[in-house]
């Protein structure tokens, strides 16, 4: 009793204590903040019966499973938060799968909340979350593979649906999940950075999601659902740069609707990175552009701002990153206080204090406002840092700056692969089937619209 | 290698660009440019927005130079910042100036790549500072280029005259078989403002000094078959032995240009419509048949003046010579097109046709 206790230092929530089972002698032994002590005092009773009625295999049920002694084992078991029953004289151990740790409904997800649909979240627990897609995909080729991890318990999940996934993208999730260095994490990001393709590109090559139907209807397209038992984050691959601008709206809106908006989207990838470079450049190297009919509005608002256009778009911009990362760690009400208090001294103040012009404050706020509408948070963060050298090369070279910074910006992401999948697709390379997608919300009314996203050859699936 | 690499990238900043940099903020827009004077002593106006408190004034500057980039570059000692003509709104150029070789004083607006191709082009009539400030001020406010933009359009949409930017300009003054012609602006006696006063004739590179009026420039754009969104005229007929007026608008037209030898017959088919009439209902009594004939023949009264007019003139913006060079080399290469043209034995004759007649019959 006392060997045991050691392994688990004493600590004061392990219980180990002495009952009788059926006349036998055992240990029971659990973590008093993990089990349901309901549930197991019903299993002991139970086992009791089934001892007494002398049945074969009194060790195995649904929730209970019999094998020889194993330290190790007992260890890892009493870990993930089972009771366990040890009877030396047969040295056997009964593990008695009972937790109960606090766990929270599945509600909608604060950061991707959609108009109409589904409003369910994954929670904290693997199996939960499990449930919620099995709920909605009742099929059979939907499987789960785990991967255990060497320094802490909680595993890795891999969930794909086998007759759609390309072979060869799941067999190199498996190798990436393999091959990770240090089998030691504690967040979904961290995950990303072990198996991404590449770490230093500012664009994230997987899909991080709460929400079970974009997880379904991206494992319907073949992707590959990475669950992390202790995270509500879902990691999708493998992606391109469109799916990132596919929202759950766009399929329970109508087609029309949710064609327009798609394309908005879009258009708002190229407004958030190239607008304050585009009126930079306007400002300081190609002004002959401007309307005639602005420019004494222009040259008005402009004239009395003491420093190039670089530093007040900087200034500005700037201003709207800090309003932002304030209201986020700010509690909620708090958090709308820092932004009318911003708002006002960003749409105001700043331009009758002649810090910046009034033009430049309209493009600094539609520039925000397109960053926001993109779906997923993550590329929303990466546009918002793109624009920043966007601005500097534009403030250095004008328009031609501008066509440098969206070279280099393309050649990136014609370069860029997520699980060895090219970045642009089908785009770059064009796949005729798929292009459509990407632009339009295609209507659902073919029955064999479900497309494989990442077989190239384009094959449709049954 | 790598080190390299990143002092490469630290030192792109360094480069040419930031010295390429022309701030908004430090140029002066020019929004109207007058054009006086002779080769070796040019004189430019600027008219440029200028704010004080809150307002908009447009002031006036003047430079004289040996020419139009001379002169240009001289204003730059008298404003306080750079003057930028790459917003200008109206190009305009007395008459006087307009008779040598306009290509001497637009050079430099095609030659720099930064300036505005869709400037209005117009000519003047009478002193150019009259033009640049505006000294009547209930009548077009203080935004004259703005004034003169809107104005020549006008008049190019109702065909008074004709309305082209710096880039037809090019094309037509370097054009052989197609010249220019230009509206003409004058101080209006009575306005006391800018108004059309007809279209300048261009012979090659230069003006001719024949101003044709806004009706004859009518008949010219119907001549060309490019008139504008409205075309109206009225003339005089006799109907039932009253003699009354009628006023007719341009629906559509087609053109058949006939050269043989020296001979050109141009015959148009015209269709109009009647905007005024008021004897009344016009579908009585063979009325219609009675109008067409009077009104052709006015028509092609009308076209015959204008084609003695450009022939005197040796001035052709019909573009004939366009047709003659595509399908009668021999007639084109008789010489100098100018020249040939007025030479020309050429008659034309309009057939209208009344299509519409509003909703009153």
């Amino acid at each position: 009793m006392q060997i045991i206790k050691n392994e688990f230092k004493n600590s004061a929530d392990f219980v180990v204590k002495e009952v009788e089972i059926a006349g036998t002698a055992a240990f029971l032994c659990f973590y008093s903040t993990m089990i349901d002590a309901e549930a197991v005092n019903k299993q002991l009773r139970l086992l009791e019966d089934r001892v007494d009625k002398g049945a074969n295999g009194w060790g195995s049920s649904a929730s209970t499973s019999a094998e020889a002694f194993h330290k190790d084992k007992l260890v890892t078991a009493i870990c993930e938060g089972s009771a366990v029953l040890i009877f030396p004289k047969s040295n056997l151990m009964l593990e008695i799968k009972a937790i109960k740790v606090p766990e929270r409904s599945p509600d909608e997800p604060v950061n991707e909340q959609v108009v109409r649909g589904m409003h369910q979240g994954f929670v904290e627990n693997f199996s939960s979350n499990i449930g919620l897609i099995r709920n909605k995909m009742k099929r059979p080729d939907l499987v789960v593979e785990s991967f255990a991890m060497e320094r802490t318990v909680s595993k890795l999940n891999i969930v794909y649906l086998a007759d759609q996934a390309a072979p060869e993208v799941v067999q190199e999730v498996r190798e990436r999940l393999s091959n990770m260095p240090n089998k030691e994490f504690y967040s979904s990001g961290q995950l990303e950075d072990y198996i991404e393709d590449r770490i230093l590109s500012p664009f994230p090559q997987f899909l991080t999601t709460e929400r079970p139907d974009r997880v379904t209807y991206n494992l319907l397209e073949g992707k590959v659902a990475i669950f992390t038992d202790s995270s509500p984050t879902t990691l999708l691959g493998p992606v391109n740069l469109f799916s990132f601008y596919e929202s759950p709206d766009d399929y329970t809106s109508r087609v029309l609707v949710g064609s327009f908006y798609r394309l908005v989207r879009l258009l708002a990838f190229f407004l958030a990175i190239l607008l304050p470079a585009f009126y930079i450049s306007v400002m300081s190297f190609h002004s002959e552009i401007l309307p005639v009919e602005l420019t004494t509005q222009v040259k008005s608002s402009v004239k009395d701002i003491p420093y190039p256009p670089i530093f007040e778009a900087l200034l500005l911009e700037l201003f709207i990153e800090l309003i932002r990362e304030a209201s986020i760690r700010l509690p909620q009400p708090i958090g709308q206080t820092v932004a009318i208090v911003g708002g006002i001294v960003i749409g105001d103040a700043i331009v009758s204090a002649g810090l910046a012009s009034n033009q430049m404050v309209i493009v600094v706020a539609m520039t925000a406002i397109a960053g926001f509408v993109v779906p997923s948070p993550e590329l929303n963060m990466v546009i918002r840092m793109l624009r920043f050298p966007f601005m500097i090369l534009a403030a250095t070279f004008g328009f031609l700056g501008m066509l440098i910074g969206t070279l280099i910006l393309f050649v990136h992401l014609l370069n860029l692969s997520s699980l060895n999948q090219p970045y642009l697709s089908p785009v770059i390379p064009f796949d005729p089937t798929r292009f459509k997608d990407v632009f339009f919300r295609v209507p659902y009314f073919r029955p064999d619209r479900q497309q494989p996203f990442f077989r190239l050859g384009g094959k449709k699936a049954k | 290698m790598k080190k390299l690499m990143i002092c490469l990238v630290l030192c792109i900043p360094f480069l040419a660009g930031c010295w390429d940099n022309l701030s908004f903020r430090d140029l002066q827009v020019v929004t109207l440019i007058g054009i006086e004077g002779e080769k070796g002593n040019v004189t430019i106006h600027f008219s440029f927005p200028s704010q004080t408190d809150d307002q908009i004034e447009y002031l006036i500057a003047k430079a004289q130079g040996y020419s139009f980039a001379d002169a240009k570059n001289e204003i730059n000692v008298r404003t306080s910042e750079v003057i930028d003509i790459s917003q200008l709104e109206v190009l305009l150029i007395s008459e006087e100036t307009a008779e040598s070789n306009l290509i001497e004083y637009m050079d430099n607006l095609y030659r720099t790549p930064r300036n505005r191709l869709s400037s209005k082009v117009a000519l003047i009539r009478g002193d150019m500072e009259s033009f640049m400030t505006q000294t009547n001020p209930q009548g077009i406010g203080k935004n004259v280029p703005d004034f003169i933009t809107h104005l020549l359009q006008t008049s190019d949409d109702y065909s008074m005259s004709t309305s082209h930017d710096i880039q037809k300009v090019g094309t037509l003054l370097f054009s052989e078989g197609k010249d220019l012609a230009l509206p003409v602006l004058q101080i209006g006696e009575e306005s006391g403002h800018p108004e059309i006063a007809g279209t300048a004739l261009f012979k090659g590179k230069s003006a001719t000094g024949t101003v044709l009026t806004t009706s004859q420039s009518k008949i010219m754009s119907i001549m060309e078959h490019n008139p504008g969104k409205f075309l109206r005229g009225t003339y005089e007929v006799e109907v039932d032995g009253k003699k009354d007026l009628i006023t007719i608008e341009y629906v559509s037209g087609k053109k058949d240009w006939k050269i043989e030898g020296d001979k050109v017959r141009m015959s148009y088919d015209i269709d109009v419509e009647i905007e005024e009439f008021p004897i009344g209902p016009v579908l009585e009594k063979n009325r219609i048949e009675i109008l067409e004939k009077q009104l052709s023949e006015q028509v092609t009264a009308n076209m015959q003046d204008l084609l003695s007019v450009l022939q005197e003139a040796g001035s052709d913006p019909l573009g004939l010579g366009r047709t003659v060079r595509a399908f009668h080399p021999d007639l084109w290469k008789r010489g100098d097109w100018n020249e040939t043209f007025s030479e020309l034995d050429i008659k034309a004759d309009a057939k209208i046709k009344i299509r519409r007649t509003g909703i009153l019959n």
